[in-house]
């Protein structure tokens, strides 16, 4: 049973390498309660949980806001806290996820037969994807489906969407693989899997292909998003008997390190059960900043890429023009990545002026960055 | 009170022997969860939860099992007594929410208050309900989709240029006079004034 209300710290802080007594002002981050609450979320029966009633009101927006809501709500429905008003908040996101899995299991049957019929050979990541592998249905919220396909296949594959039974469903069609783009084009289909869903065969990333990517996807988007951490957890210990090691960690060097940092950080932030004899020899990773950093980005209240206001309409309001600058100081992380950098113990500082400089510069000419998807 | 009682309980008597209706089948799409199912009507764009007995009453909804047989069946499943009342208050629910095929629906009504005064408040945990979810659209599911995704299957969808990380455009074609949308339409991330229609074509 929970004892709310406990100032009882959840067993998996000591490891994040700090003493207890030493984490006084820290253990008030809401990105360690986030961490905490999430623990294990995806197992069947997910952990015992002792979570106090103040820590639950504190993450509660910030689980809302990053879709972490369900996982939290399976967590904690079977303790005291399920009756608080938090708790409601977190089931009906629950609900809604749940229904929104059934529409698009759905959806993603059609789109399947629309393109494949069209001689279209997509494979499918993230989202659905990852999704597919949790206990329950609506655990793991997405907005879109990501097909990766051939360049050569952009433009027919554009047009099998065209057709009615796949008008209106979200589709991210990546041109191109992407981060994996480490790996050929042959590679990648042969280590792909077929899922059944309904009638349809769906084509999705071989388990090593597929843990790369949503690593080195997390790590992009500066980790934002806890339940990135979550599907790369979930993912290693679902695979964990037959993963191979040597092609997962295969490919361009630096960002197998990456891989291997975000691997790190979910056995040590949210438990992962992982076969570690491939992840010791690694000293001084993951480096401290880099945990310091995911835990203050999951409990902050900045505004995630995607849903802001753009920079050129705060050009009237010097103050909110400030204030959005602050807001788009580039996390550790992000900076690194995008710089191609090393996860060292290094500064992060200059990664981070490196990368303002080019953001601003971007602004200033407005030549939007063409993605990875488009290379 | 005491005649009410009885009324009621004739008017139980006269229905316990009925059929149940036939539970609605089109349009609907159903999630089963661990505590409840959730239906989403998408004929009306609403969504629903049943609890586990309305859940149970409504999967029973054949036209041919009889409301004495669900009622047993509750009985057996909770290990306690259960009044014909609880099976006549899910299908009144159930009916609200168009969950019953038309027209094959029970007349009588029952009210919730009529069969709490019956099963007593002790026994209120076993009562079947329906509540409203928040329903979902394509707006609440979509993440706001890169410039590079906007296409003929995304007309119309928030998007952001990468880089500039807002989320105030829409994808739409380049160009306004367009009979189909094509692949061969040239596509945009772009904001437009309030009242314009995005995808023209």
């Amino acid at each position: 049973m929970a004892v709310c209300g406990s100032p009882r710290w959840p067993k998996s802080l000591p490891v994040l390498g700090f003493h207890e007594d030493r984490i006084g002002a820290e253990a008030k981050s809401r990105g360690t309660w986030i961490a905490a609450i999430l623990e294990g979320a995806w197992r069947e029966p997910p952990p015992h949980l002792d979570f106090p009633r103040d820590g639950l009101a504190a993450v509660t927006p910030y689980l809302l806001k990053s879709a972490s809501a369900p996982l939290a709500w399976r967590r904690i429905r079977n303790t005291a806290l399920r009756s608080s008003g938090e708790a409601l908040e977190l089931q009906q996101a629950y609900r809604l996820h749940a229904l929104q899995a059934a529409m698009h299991d759905r959806n993603l049957e059609r789109l399947v037969s629309c393109l494949t019929s069209s001689g279209i050979r997509p494979l499918l990541g993230k989202g659905w994807a990852v999704a597919r592998l949790y206990p329950e249905p609506g655990l793991r919220p997405y907005g879109d489906f990501d097909f990766y396909v051939n360049p050569d296949q952009r433009s027919s594959a554009d047009a099998a969407l065209l057709s009615s039974e796949a008008r209106g469903i979200l589709v991210d069609l990546h041109s191109g693989f992407g981060e994996l783009d480490d790996r050929t084009e042959g590679e990648l289909h042969a280590r792909s899997e077929l899922v059944q869903l309904g009638r349809a065969q769906v084509p999705v990333f071989g388990p090593e292909d597929h843990i790369r990517l949503l690593c080195l996807h997390m790590l992009r988007h500066g980790a934002w998003r806890p339940l990135w951490l979550c599907d790369v957890a979930l993912a290693l210990e679902r695979y964990a008997d037959k993963l191979d090691w040597d092609y997962l960690l295969s490919g361009d060097p630096r960002r197998s390190e990456w891989v291997v940092c975000t691997m790190l950080l979910a056995r040590q932030l949210l438990d992962a059960q992982v076969e570690t004899s491939h992840l010791e020899h690694r000293p001084g990773l993951p480096p401290r900043w880099l945990i310091q950093t995911l835990l203050a980005q999951w409990g902050a209240p900045t505004t995630p890429h995607g849903v802001r206001t753009p920079m050129a309409d705060y050009l009237q309001h010097p103050i909110a023009f400030a204030r959005a600058l602050l807001d788009r100081w580039p996390n550790a992380i992000e900076a690194t990545v995008s710089s191609g950098g090393r996860f060292s113990r290094a500064p992060r500082l200059p990664y981070q002026l490196g990368e303002c400089a080019l953001r601003t510069a971007r602004f200033l000419f407005q030549k939007p960055k063409a993605p990875k998807s488009r290379k | 009170m005491d005649n009410m009682k009885t009324e009621i309980g004739h008017d139980m008597k006269r229905e316990i022997g009925k059929k149940l209706p036939r539970a609605r089948k089109e349009g609907l799409l159903i999630q089963e969860l661990p505590e409840e199912v959730l239906v989403f009507d998408l004929s009306t764009a609403k969504a629903h939860c049943l609890n586990h007995t309305a859940a149970l009453v409504w999967r029973r909804c054949d036209g041919k099992t009889s409301i004495a047989e669900v009622t047993k069946l509750l009985q057996k499943e909770g290990g306690t007594h259960v009044d014909a009342g609880v099976v006549l208050l899910a299908l009144d629910q159930l009916e609200k929410a168009r969950l019953i095929e038309e027209g094959s629906a029970l007349s009588d009504r029952v009210s919730r208050r009529d069969v709490l005064r019956r099963i007593g408040w002790a026994a209120a945990v076993t009562l079947p309900l329906i509540t409203s979810v928040v329903a979902p659209t394509a707006a609440s599911a979509a993440t706001c989709i890169p410039d590079s995704a906007c296409g003929p299957s995304t007309c119309g969808f928030p998007c952001h240029i990468t880089g500039n990380s807002d989320c105030t455009k829409v994808c739409r074609p380049r160009s306004n006079n367009l009979a189909n949308c094509t692949s061969l339409v040239q596509w945009q991330c772009v904001g437009l004034p309030a009242g314009q229609n995005p995808c023209p074509c």
